[in-house]
């Protein structure tokens, strides 16, 4: 297809969205969305957390999901929205007296510019929500942001375990996008198929996914598109044996898809950060960054000198640019259940010992922060790593959206990835299963030492990430 | 912005602005590009955003294709106005 033909077909989308009310260009793609965690987003938290812990709430230190002792069965989910702490009904908390709670906070990007003015906005309600339940624990929280003042909420997914099986364990996550792709329809089944992926990555990562259960969380411009969004969630959980519950929704008319997701499990979850010993090796599931590809495509549209620069450096034109957007978007819309199949069998029983030549000591997917969560499972294990190679789906994609800053991380994505740390054999065990199961692994690195948290990485990852916040947590070495 | 067009008002003489409070980030550096050329060589574009990310994006891309940026100031609780004086056209 010629420039021009895509430029007709982007342009008749962009009024089609705007026909709905929304303003493609005030959304982010995929998990571009998320507060930045670590300029924002972890100091609010540190701010608030021991007023909290004050009045016996306790939160999670940050992991992919929640996790507690139960049964799918064994417990109850009560969604409460909030907008400010006055919609904190506290009489009815009391009655309700949760557990836990699993929380999504949209926010308005101008309040989460800066640690203070997010930690304010959130703390209230957190604040009251603590008061009326002593002992709570938030398992897992999810921030976002919008750019419509309006659409600023809170979801507060309660649980109360009644009881039932104590032999196994429940994981649970939350994660939403606004939208993947703004030049494709958004009640597409990809759309949501990625978001609800996105959801449920962090328990595959985990090795969690049986008698899953979706609860979606969807907020929309218009009651039919709300309607196709259901209907999708409803084909998806089809496809891989899930249940869906309802739950009231924020409705506050921006455009929001995505869910809170349970999966048992009866093996340790992979939290074996001692475990971690020089010559364990890194292992990626497949490529990674996600996000460049849509964002190029999308500045492409807007502006054809970029189309135009991008043909001349790295003959790419906008045809093969539109192949490459999707494949990629079509891998994200598959869900990862075969790497949680692989991830699952190499874990220990709730009842076993870990063993360095069985099983897997760490595992985190690859989403909004892109290789950065290498650094994560680095400090998690005070381990030294090294990385080889950078594995992007396309690198040529990738460079250009850094050096035109188009994203500031261009090894980001969204359904991503996981990352598997683990002893040679194992590691060789899993690459041929996951290759078997049609997936790309790739191993890109090893465990050097421990008792110091650092990554080591190549000095070409700096033609892939501009941000200076992310950048400065790696070392980087002459290849 | 109305369609695809951006909304560019002259604000005094050789002063330009561009209201992109409002767009998600990579959104406000491709419309400042768009902005900038617009406008003459040698004036000056304010641009108005209130996107996190676009704070240093915004920046960086304007350095990149060549042009001069003068300030970037706080206006508001997470608005900024980044002024830019345009230094010749677009570097790929």
């Amino acid at each position: 297809m010629s420039y021009e033909d895509l430029f007709k077909e982007f342009s008749k989308r962009i009024e089609e969205y705007r026909a709905l009310g929304v303003n493609p260009f005030s959304l982010a793609t995929g998990c571009a969305v998320k507060v930045d965690l670590l300029t924002v987003l972890y100091p609010a938290i540190k701010s608030i957390k021991g007023d909290l812990e004050k009045f016996g709430m306790h939160i999670a230190p940050r992991r992919d999901a929640d996790i507690f002792q139960g049964s799918i069965s064994g417990f109850t989910i009560s969604r409460e929205i909030y907008r400010s702490e006055d919609d904190v009904d506290q009489e009815r908390l009391r009655e309700l007296s949760p557990e836990r709670a699993i929380v999504l906070a949209q926010v308005y990007q101008r309040i989460a510019d800066n640690p203070d003015s997010l930690a304010k906005t959130v703390k209230a309600i957190y604040l009251k929500v603590a008061q009326a339940s002593p002992g709570i624990v938030v398992g897992k929280g999810h921030s976002i942001v919008t750019a419509d003042p309006k659409a600023q909420f809170m979801v507060f997914d309660y649980i109360k375990i009644k009881g039932g099986d104590m032999d196994r364990l429940v994981v649970g996550n939350n994660d939403t996008i606004q939208i993947i792709d703004p030049a494709e329809d958004p009640g597409s089944i990809r759309q949501t198929a990625v978001a609800l992926g996105n959801s449920l990555n962090d328990l595959y990562t985990l090795g969690a996914w049986r008698n899953t259960v979706i609860i979606p969380v969807i907020d929309s411009p218009s009651k039919d598109l709300r309607r196709r969004i259901e209907d999708n969630v409803n084909r998806y959980a089809e496809t891989i044996g899930a249940k869906v519950v309802r739950a009231p929704q924020p409705d506050a008319g921006s455009l929001l898809m995505g869910a809170t997701v349970f999966a048992e499990t009866d093996r340790k979850p992979p939290f074996f950060y001692d475990k971690v010993s020089p010559g364990m090796e890194i292992l990626v599931t497949r490529p990674i960054g996600e996000l460049a590809s849509i964002n190029v495509y999308m500045m492409c549209m807007l502006d054809r000198e970029i189309a135009e620069e991008l043909k001349k450096q790295y003959g790419i034109g906008v045809d093969r640019l539109l192949e490459i957007k999707e494949e990629i978007i079509n891998r994200m819309a598959k869900p990862n259940i075969e790497v949680a199949k692989a991830i699952e069998k190499r874990l220990p029983h709730l009842d076993e010992e870990f063993s360095p030549e069985r099983h897997i000591a760490m595992t985190t997917d690859v989403t909004g922060p892109g290789i950065y969560v290498i650094k994560e499972l680095a400090e998690l294990s005070t381990a030294s790593i090294k990385i080889d190679k950078i594995p992007l789906l396309s690198p040529e994609l990738s460079e250009f959206a850094t050096k035109n800053y188009i994203i500031p991380n261009a090894t980001s994505g969204t359904n991503g990835a996981t990352v598997i740390i683990a002893g040679k054999k194992v590691i060789e065990d899993i690459e041929a299963e996951l290759r078997d199961r049609g997936e790309e692994p790739i191993r890109i690195g090893r465990v050097v030492s421990r008792g110091e948290a650092k990554v080591l990485a190549p000095s070409t990852l700096r033609k892939y990430i501009s941000a200076k916040a992310y950048l400065k947590e790696f070392e980087l070495y002459e290849a | 912005m109305h369609g695809m067009e951006i909304d560019l008002e002259k604000v005094g003489d050789g002063i330009y602005r561009l209201d992109a409070r409002g767009y998600m980030c990579p959104y406000p550096q491709i419309f400042t590009l768009k902005a900038i050329d617009k406008i003459e060589n040698g004036s000056i574009l304010e641009v108005l955003i209130d996107n996190p990310l676009s704070c240093e994006n915004v920046p960086a891309v304007a350095r990149k294709n060549g042009h001069e940026v003068l300030s970037i100031e706080k206006i508001g609780e997470g608005e900024y106005r980044i002024s830019i004086r345009k230094r010749g056209g677009r570097i790929g």
